[in-house]
């Protein structure tokens, strides 16, 4: 049962006390055709008014307090249910956010969509129905089948041989549809992947026209979710009859046998017909038989899913005793120590062997080609990623022995790829520091060169940005983004490759106000060498190594590859621009 | 959506978005009924099959009777060949039962998940027909919830739920019919209580149809927090906002667990309630026999018959009551998923013509352009661009520059002015021809789950893989695709964290250069491809774009040096236009911009 069944611990009293009701409820149901019967045989044969009135009272009342019973049974089932699926989901979802990189890529971000949704969904079902309707089935089956023992013991002879091919039928269902459900979640879950790619693509898929393609794409996902749905009904579909067959063999046998002994006179008749009707009764509670499986199964499934998420644990967590990190005392912001890294799954190395450092206060910028490592020291410097091997310093401390959110806090980074939420533009930036005020927002909105331009909006900083933010131009939500990093003032500032959509003079601008009003150790990864020349120390790196670190001088002497990316850069642009300006 | 209901905050997947009309009852069972209509066949049979074994049913008590009155002698003179008879008889019957049964249920099977399919289909494949601004306004985790959980929920009731329902009617319908031969005016008495189970029936659903459709719509809500909650994870994590998030996700999953509970709830008094009043109608039924009894108009085995037979009616009543929750989820969810349907799709092409492939003359005339009523965007925008010319769109972010490529691709329609490709009017060819002339390389890159190779082919079927393996050599995207730990057949998507942006960025142009189209769209293609990298590139570059109109808009402008016009736009309109050098000369808008990118901090 896993973290799903200590889930349900919690409501194990209420679900017994929630079945029994309905249980009590159903029994209810099952005294009436008694009372029935003598409102008929002694009230209605009779021509006797007061038996029929008396008893009919009597059935009166006792049905209200059946419906009354069932009732609450009904409430507390739906309680009951409806909250386990919200601590589920609150769970999972608690869990999934101490997840790092390497298990969100596991699993996958659809996959975990339709495992905290439709998964808890399955259970939550299986858990209502067992409450509500599941729960009669073994209580007549096992009530009709005691009577009947009780009836006549040899006549029960017939049952007992009856057992091991129910449990036949059980077992093939099992073992045929498990797989079988189990596939169709793993399908739900490409299907979700197939939406999820379209809503994000459109314009890839437009602009390439290749909508038929993406439909051949859905058709055969979602053929594949009808094709295990049918895989499942097709066995399912045996059950109810087979079962009932089964049981209705059982009844000629009794009807052949209970002959025998009526022929010598070890049965009434009497006692076959009241035989046939336990039968019938345990039948009757067979009705439901596939549906109960079919939701057995998935819910299975399911359950297996949503265990699996729980029981996936990131190795990239809080120390448990998590030493502070204070600034002031540090020489060094930040200090990487022979870092090697590999990504999960990947067979080359994406940093070998890094090491550099830079003092408190100072800017360090970082360049080189594409696929160079850039970012991946980002990843590894907030800890999205452990590295492999080496040392990472923030002021001096061991970046795993402190707290996860006290580093994350003290760092400020503008991701690459500019990520907002819908919500108002000052809720997006209040995520850099929640108690920001009004002012300090437009502080950083002027920092990021942003601030006149959300100024004259009808709405101001309350403007709603859709998912996504699609209402604004790239370079508008990079620097929103920017801002959102300057709010949270952190000790450092990181800034990778974040004013890409920026034209020239908007990022001069930018720089110069970071430069003038932040006084953090500041990152900047950039492409552009007019970003990078004036930083006290520069990076260069190419295929995961260090291969130049100093300043613009030094690396121009020194460093072939970073004269290769000036010179691609201002070789020829400046001798023209002097021109112009000659 | 989000104001649907009047509910406000959270911090994902709310906001103003697509107005989804609300649908009525009608509409939802027209649409229905449209994926219905194609299985009447299947449908006849099914309803053949459960008449069929619900005869058979009721036939075997009586088989049963007779094979016990074959034993009425007592002991010693049991009448063995009647009752092997009847037992045989029994036999058969029971078999073929079982038979119809399994035959019932397969067809029943196969035609719901076929209708399940077909909806599935249907509304993807509308989906793919709407406009940007559709795709612009939605939450993909709420569509995703259309598209999987409700349809998935229209699916349970229709297979598990739909045979009771049928099986229901025709017990009703015959049972009815029964208590009617047996005694007109004992139906009438038991029938009092069907109008008042019938009102409260009523009364219940149409309270929790409400309670359901926002169970459904806090549903999606909720899938649409989860989706940009993990899709922004890398950000979330930055800001340490795990503790907000997990925050806001108790509220949407409280707000959900709320209007869950009350949905079940009260569609779970129906049945206890509907329970009471077939006792109570059992109860008049009784005490008037009883009183018919007595005045001589009814003899004991009819009423018996009768009673037995009311019972019949209530079962089937009882029954639905107790799915009830099911029924209305699944119509809730119907109006959630067939309401997409609903949304308008691109703007039909009336009288368009085709265009096989462009010779590449674009003729921009006066166009006037706003993405909000009120807010006009560009203005006054012309442009002639010769065929095989060159042109660049420099200026500060947010003048309009992507804007003008959306309006080229016709993702947008223009509210005034015209462009032509080769002299005729894009509004009269069709969408995706004007589209297919152009290849697009975007800034925001978007990689499918697939292999590298599916990848990079998107850009042209055909391509064979000495195509592909040359173009991405080209792009310079051929050497990290070596390292990759299957090569061309590794398996990426757009979340993968290991590849770099760069490298993305490569890919897809290499996925432009396999297109091979007739004009090029680079919206900063290169943005976060290193210089020397792009140099690298240039060469393939430059030759992608020999003899071939091409529209570039980049920041770095080293890159458009050569171009045969550069377009300086400044809030939606074009302020200068001419070749590098000229506009140099000018010493205006693009001389600055030019200079920025030397000028020291």
């Amino acid at each position: 049962m896993g973290r799903v069944g200590k889930y349900i611990k919690p409501y194990f009293v209420g679900i017994v006390i929630a079945a029994s009701m309905k249980v009590l409820g159903s029994l209810v149901d099952l005294a009436l055709p008694y009372i029935t019967s003598i409102i008929i045989d002694d009230g209605v044969a009779n021509g006797n008014l007061d038996i029929v009135v008396k008893y009919g009272l009597l059935m009166l009342a006792i049905s209200v307090c059946g419906a009354l019973v069932t009732l609450r049974a009904h409430r507390n089932a739906v309680r009951i249910s409806q909250d386990f699926a919200k601590d589920v989901r609150n769970g999972m979802f608690e869990h999934i956010q101490t997840f790092s990189m390497k298990e969100l890529e596991g699993i996958s971000t659809s996959s975990l969509i339709t495992r905290i949704t439709n998964d808890v969904q399955q259970v939550q079902q299986l858990l209502m129905m067992t409450m509500r309707m599941f729960m009669r089935t073994p209580v007549l089956a096992i009530g009709g089948s005691v009577m009947a023992f009780v009836l006549d013991p040899k006549l029960s002879m017939i049952l007992l041989v009856l057992l091991p091919f129910l449990y036949f039928v059980m077992q093939f269902t099992l073992k045929k549809t498990k797989p079988i459900y189990k596939r169709l979640q793993l399908n739900l879950d490409r299907l979700t992947t197939v939406v999820r790619e379209n809503l994000t693509g459109v314009k890839v898929i437009k602009a390439f026209g290749r909508q038929e393609y993406e439909k051949e794409r859905f058709f055969q996902r979602s053929q594949d979710v009808k094709d295990a749905e049918l895989g499942a009904g097709m066995v399912l579909a045996v059950v109810n009859p087979l079962i009932t067959l089964l049981m209705n063999l059982a009844v000629i046998a009794v009807v052949w046998f209970g002959g025998l002994r009526v022929n010598v006179g070890g049965m009434q008749t009497g006692q076959i017909l009241a035989y046939l009707n336990y039968l019938t009764m345990i039948l009757n509670s067979f009705t439901n038989i596939s549906k109960i499986f079919s939701m057995c199964t998935r819910a299975s499934a399911s359950g297996a899913r949503i265990n699996q998420v729980f029981d996936t644990v990131s190795d990239i967590r809080t120390p448990d005793s998590a030493v502070p990190i204070s600034m002031d005392k540090a020489e060094q912001a930040i200090c990487f120590e022979n870092v090697s890294f590999t990504y999960p799954g990947d067979t080359h190395p994406s940093l070998e062997d890094v090491s550099f450092h830079i003092e408190k206060g100072r800017t360090l910028a970082i360049i080189g080609p594409t696929g160079g490592g850039k970012s991946t020291l980002i990843n590894l410097l907030i800890r999205f990623y452990d590295p492999d091997k080496g040392k990472i310093e923030v002021a001096g401390q061991d970046i795993r022995r402190v707290s996860l959110e006290e580093l994350r806090t003290k760092i400020s980074v503008v991701l690459q790829k500019t990520m907002l939420f819908s919500g108002t533009i000052s809720e997006n930036i209040r995520w850099g520091r929640a108690d920001a005020s009004i002012e300090e927002i437009q502080a950083a909105c002027d920092v990021a060169q942003m601030d006149d331009y959300i100024s004259q909006l009808p709405q101001g900083y309350e403007t709603q940005l859709s998912q996504g933010a699609v209402n604004l131009s790239g370079g508008q939500k990079q620097r929103i983004s920017i801002a959102r990093g300057v709010v949270k003032q952190g000790d450092i500032l990181v800034m990778d490759d974040s004013s890409s959509a920026l034209d020239f003079t908007t990022d001069l601008k930018l720089r110069q106000a970071v430069k003038a009003k932040l006084s953090c150790t500041l990152v900047i990864i950039a492409q552009r060498i007019s970003t990078v020349m004036n930083a006290d120390r520069i990076l260069v790196m190419d295929k995961g190594k260090v291969v130049g670190f100093g300043n613009h001088s030094q690396l121009l002497e020194s460093c072939p590859i970073y004269q290769e990316i000036y010179d691609s850069q201002m070789g020829s642009g400046k001798a023209e621009g002097g021109a112009v300006n000659g | 959506m989000a104001n649907a209901f009047g509910i406000k905050g959270a911090s994902f997947g709310k906001g103003d978005v697509v107005d989804f009309k609300r649908i009525d009852k009608v509409k939802v069972l027209s649409h229905l009924w449209v994926y219905a209509r194609r299985h009447m066949l299947r449908i006849c049979l099914i309803l053949f099959f459960v008449v069929i074994s619900n005869i058979l049913a009721l036939l075997s008590p009586v088989v049963t009777g007779k094979a016990i009155a074959a034993m009425e002698g007592g002991p010693g003179k049991v009448d063995f060949s009647l009752l092997a008879v009847n037992a045989g008889l029994l036999g058969v019957l029971y078999l073929s039962s079982a038979l119809f049964t399994w035959l019932q249920n397969i067809f029943m099977i196969r035609m719901t998940q076929q209708v399940i399919y077909d909806i599935r289909v249907d509304v993807f494949s509308h989906i793919e027909s709407l406009p940007m601004s559709f795709f612009d306004g939605v939450y993909k985790g709420d569509i995703i919830s259309r598209i999987s959980y409700d349809i998935d929920n229209i699916s349970s009731c229709f297979s598990t739920d739909l045979v009771h329902l049928l099986t229901g009617v025709i017990t009703v319908t015959g049972s009815l019919l029964m208590m009617i031969m047996i005694n007109p005016t004992l139906t009438l008495v038991f029938c009092i209580i069907v109008p008042v189970s019938f009102l409260f029936a009523r009364k219940i659903t149409k309270y929790t149809r409400k309670l359901f459709r926002l169970q459904q719509y806090k549903y999606g809500e909720l899938n649409a927090y989860v989706e940009e909650a993990l899709t922004g994870q890398k950000t979330l994590k930055a800001y340490c906002h795990e503790q907000a998030s997990v925050e806001g996700f108790h509220k949407v999953n409280g707000e959900l667990n709320d209007s869950g509970y009350k949905a079940q709830f009260f569609s779970s008094i129906v049945m206890p309630v509907m329970n009471f009043l077939s006792n109570l109608g059992f109860l008049l039924v009784s005490s008037f026999g009883a009183f018919l009894m007595l005045r001589g108009r009814l003899d004991i085995s009819n009423l018996s018959s009768f009673i037995l037979y009311s019972k019949k009616f209530s079962g089937p009543i009882n029954e639905t009551a107790n799915i009830i929750n099911v029924i209305q989820s699944a119509f809730s969810a119907s109006e959630r998923v067939f309401s997409i349907l609903e949304v308008t799709p691109e703007a039909r092409e009336e009288e368009t013509r085709h265009l096989e492939e462009a010779k590449g003359e674009v003729d921009i005339h006066d166009i006037f352009f706003s993405y909000l009523p009120d807010k006009e965007l560009i203005t006054h925008f012309s442009l002639k661009a010769p065929k095989g010319s060159h042109i660049a769109i420099v200026g500060h972010t947010g003048a309009g520059k992507t804007t003008i490529a959306n309006l080229l691709m016709k993702f947008y329609n223009y509210q005034k002015g015209e462009i032509r490709i080769d002299r005729k009017d894009i509004q009269n060819i069709e969408r995706q021809d004007v589209r297919s002339q152009y290849g697009m390389v975007l800034q925001d890159t978007w990689l499918f789950q697939g292999t590298v190779m599916e990848n990079l082919r998107y850009g042209r079927f055909e391509a064979t893989d000495e195509e592909v393996i040359a173009a991405a050599k080209a792009a310079d995207a051929h050497d990290f695709i070596m390292k990759l730990p299957q090569g061309y057949d590794t398996v990426i998507s757009e979340d993968v964290t290991s590849m770099s942006q760069g490298q993305k960025q490569l890919l897809t142009i290499a996925r432009a250069l396999i297109a091979d189209p007739p004009m090029l769209i680079l919206d900063e293609a290169t943005s976060s491809v290193d210089t020397i990298t792009e140099n690298k590139i240039q060469k393939a570059m430059d030759l992608l774009m020999e003899g071939r109109t091409s529209f570039v808009i980049a920041h770095r402008l080293s890159t458009i040096r050569n171009a045969d016009i550069i377009i300086v736009m400044e809030e939606g309109k074009i302020v200068e236009q001419g070749r590098h050098e000229e506009l140099l000369e000018k010493k205006g808008a693009y001389y600055t911009l030019y200079n920025s990118q030397f000028a020291d901090v």
